[in-house]
């Protein structure tokens, strides 16, 4: 008997460690397993909807959907203004202002709070969380999650000399758009940029689509151009891709025409000057209008009313003295290197100011 | 019984098979000496990274298990004294293991709180200079390059702290102008997956032809003018340690290249039947090192593979294929991924901007391929 109960002991030990290692996986939504995934960069953040957070990482060539649980509706977002963040980060991680990169920054649409990855010197990425001015950790472990690796579309073709499948593209921007991650990546070797398109929750078989991209540079020289920075918006009815280019340029594509291995030409509708790289894109309102808003490494933030894209129907067949195409104007936020919409009427943004310091600070129209 | 605690969440966890792997490092911890040999911390390394540091449990005696994450803090010396650097507690009986989530930075002082009250304090170690990093190389290797180079890869002896090329990457023109508005300021950065080869490219803005920064600022480079790339030192590795030195590379801009490479003109130089000679390629132009790498492939008549490896040499226009047996009479193959550029961006599919008012659209195929026998 006493044989019986020290055999059962043993099984019931071992059933525990089995139970304790493996992730728990009923019930949980939107196919999500709870563990800790590896990620190994965070290149780009995108909420979904219910407090979904996708992770795009480029070094282990995958996105990870997490479960932030921060779901709690928050109406009237608070304006957040942070001085000297990125000390205040580098203090909290143990580290100086020099030794960490804020990599990304998105806004969780549901309670307005902000979440910032940040990288130390050795590559370590972070997940940060600003809460009516407190920052905190996101832990990225013992939460539920699900994650796909972005297959290389040249793998199956190629490898390099070491026989090594080409890796994925660096990931420049993500988006969340019915039902599907949009993903845009840049190769670091030919010149050339994937968007994938990728249904959540994830599948086993992943429908991913790359996308070759051209753009007519005034109806007369047609070149592939990598897509640097994306958001998706409506212009007369229909769904668009409003894509920012690495030579600035700003191109729609229907959302509808994208389709998996598609060569696709884009509609370019402005160009948006010289010596300048686009970082991030969103929409917001003024004043009962809407309005594209683009932060640039070079320039000021550029604003395009959508009333006059929606009015710019060609595209630019003519040469154009000085900046071509849609008309925009240049709002007051220079040396910004992140920026996402607080909600639909404030921006917030990380920007450098003339005297070195680095603030997070929201911006709204009484401001500009 | 160990305890994890997280000090963002303050959870006390009950131990796991996963915890225990993450407690071997404790098992072998690297341990040296900090300045406080009478306190009895220790600093734990992994590798080159101060991974975490392990306290004496007696250090905190008083302090309950569940209080641990609370009450003993880790704090960076220099910081603001409110502010306890984020990461994780491991304690069993003997010491309370702080990992935090990004490892501690050489040269940097930390103290140990407990409560109010400095417990001890530790310095991590300055890095070695010997540990520096250096620029390996940078390619296109030729020291005349076309004025509408794309773009520039920089081979460094080790992994680089991201996001500072904008610093640190000059482009100087006839020995006199620092030119601005010349590289992409792009974000993120596109380095390989070691992080030890960045990829830098030339505002494609300002070479694409009719678009505004173009007509405006023209090329990057200019036609006979020389240039200098500098890569200042100060530019730290991943181990936290800086570029001792300036990398400099010289070169004259040659006229534009608007034209795809034509593997069909390549002169392949076939080896011998029962040999493991090599197979030779000129191919007329330098092209993009790293894409030619991936985008040569060696197959038979029967579309098998030949097992073998790829040199490239240094001027990137003759590269060679060595086989691991020895070449058998027959047909072969060389097989041309269709994305290898040459140094201007022009693939073998299309040139990088092409005149739509004069030319037809290219046909698209993925891949291009030369013929050859090796006879008896």
């Amino acid at each position: 008997m006493k044989k019986n109960l020290f055999f059962s002991a043993i099984l019931l030990a071992a059933l525990a460690m089995i139970a304790a290692k493996k992730p728990v996986t009923m019930s949980l939504p939107y196919g999500m397993a709870k563990g800790s995934p590896e990620i190994k960069s965070i290149s780009a953040l995108t909420f979904g909807k219910d407090g979904i957070l996708f992770i795009g990482d480029s070094r282990g060539a995958s996105v990870i959907a997490i479960d932030t649980k921060d779901v709690k509706k928050n109406d009237k977002a608070t304006a957040t203004d942070i001085t000297g963040i990125d000390v205040k980060i580098a203090t909290s991680l143990g580290t100086q202002k020099e030794n960490i990169t804020i990599t990304d920054m998105a806004v969780n649409p549901l309670s307005k709070k902000v979440y910032i990855a940040v990288q130390g010197t050795d590559g370590t990425p972070v997940l940060l969380v600003v809460d009516n001015g407190n920052i905190t950790n996101f832990p990225l472990k013992d939460v539920n999650y699900s994650s796909i690796a972005l297959n290389d579309v040249y793998a199956e073709d190629a490898k390099d000399a070491r026989g090594r499948p080409m890796r994925a593209s660096t990931i420049s921007d993500m988006g969340f758009y019915d039902g599907k991650v949009l993903v845009s990546g840049l190769s670091n070797k030919e010149f050339s940029s994937t968007l994938r398109s990728i249904p959540f929750p994830f599948g086993n078989v992943q429908d991913e689509s790359s996308l070759e991209i051209y753009h007519a540079s005034h109806g007369r020289y047609e070149t592939t151009s990598p897509i640097r920075t994306f958001t998706t918006g409506k212009i007369n009815g229909k769904d668009y891709l409003i894509a920012s280019y690495t030579c600035t340029p700003l191109v729609l594509f229907p959302l509808d025409e994208l389709k998996p291995g598609m060569h696709v030409k884009g509609r370019t509708v402005s160009e948006m000057g010289s010596g300048n790289t686009p970082i991030d894109m969103t929409t917001i309102q003024k004043n009962g209008e809407t309005f594209l808003v683009m932060a640039n490494t070079a320039r000021a933030i550029s604003e395009v009313n959508y009333k006059n894209i929606a009015a710019f129907e060609g595209t630019l067949t003519e040469r154009v003295a000085g900046k071509a195409g849609t008309p925009y104007v240049e709002l007051p936020y220079s040396n910004v290197s992140q920026m996402d919409k607080l909600d639909n009427t404030h921006l917030i943004m990380i920007q450098k100011q003339a005297n070195g310091d680095v603030n997070l600070l929201t911006a709204n129209d009484t401001n500009y | 019984m160990t305890r994890i605690i997280n000090t963002n969440t303050v959870t006390i966890k009950n131990i796991r098979l996963r915890a225990v792997r993450n407690l071997i490092f404790f098992l072998i911890p690297v341990l040296f000496s900090c300045n406080s040999r009478e306190t009895g911390i220790h600093i734990i390394k992994d590798g080159q990274r101060a991974k975490a540091v392990s306290i004496p449990r007696n250090l905190a005696a008083d302090i309950a298990d569940d209080s641990i994450g609370t009450v003993v803090q880790v704090k960076l010396k220099s910081g603001h004294p409110s502010v306890a650097i984020f990461g994780k507690y491991i304690h069993n009986n003997d010491s309370i293991v702080f990992e935090p989530y990004i490892p501690f930075t050489p040269g940097l002082e930390y103290e140990v709180f407990v409560g109010n009250k400095q417990a001890g304090s530790f310095k991590i170690p300055a890095g070695n200079i010997a540990d520096a990093p250096t620029v390996l190389a940078v390619y296109p290797s030729p020291d005349t390059l076309p004025e509408n180079l794309l773009k520039v890869y920089i081979r460094f002896s080790q992994p680089m702290q991201e996001a500072r090329s904008a610093q640190h990457i000059v482009l100087i023109k006839n020995n006199k102008d620092t030119l601005t508005n010349v590289f992409l300021d792009l974000q993120p950065e596109l380095w390989n997956d070691t992080r030890t080869v960045l990829t830098v490219w030339l505002d494609p803005g300002r070479i694409k032809r009719d678009l505004q920064p173009n007509l405006r600022l023209g090329n990057p480079l200019q036609e006979k003018n020389k240039y200098t790339l500098l890569v200042t030192n100060g530019w730290k590795g991943a181990n936290g340690i800086s570029l001792q030195k300036d990398f400099t590379k010289q070169f004259v801009a040659s006229k534009r290249d608007s034209l795809s490479p034509v593997p069909h003109n390549w002169d392949l130089e076939i080896p011998k039947t029962n040999t493991k000679d090599e197979f030779k390629i000129d191919l007329k132009e330098p092209l993009d090192h790293f894409l030619l790498e991936e985008s040569l492939q060696v197959v038979t008549d029967k579309n098998i593979p030949v097992k073998g490896k790829w040199v490239i040499d240094k001027d990137d226009r003759h590269c060679a294929f060595i086989p691991t047996e020895t070449w058998s009479a027959g047909n072969y193959i060389l097989v041309i991924a269709s994305r290898l550029e040459d140094l201007a961006g022009n693939n073998l599919n299309r040139p990088f901007d092409r005149d739509i008012t004069k030319t037809k659209t290219p046909p698209v195929t993925a891949t291009y391929r030369r013929n050859f026998v090796i006879g008896d």
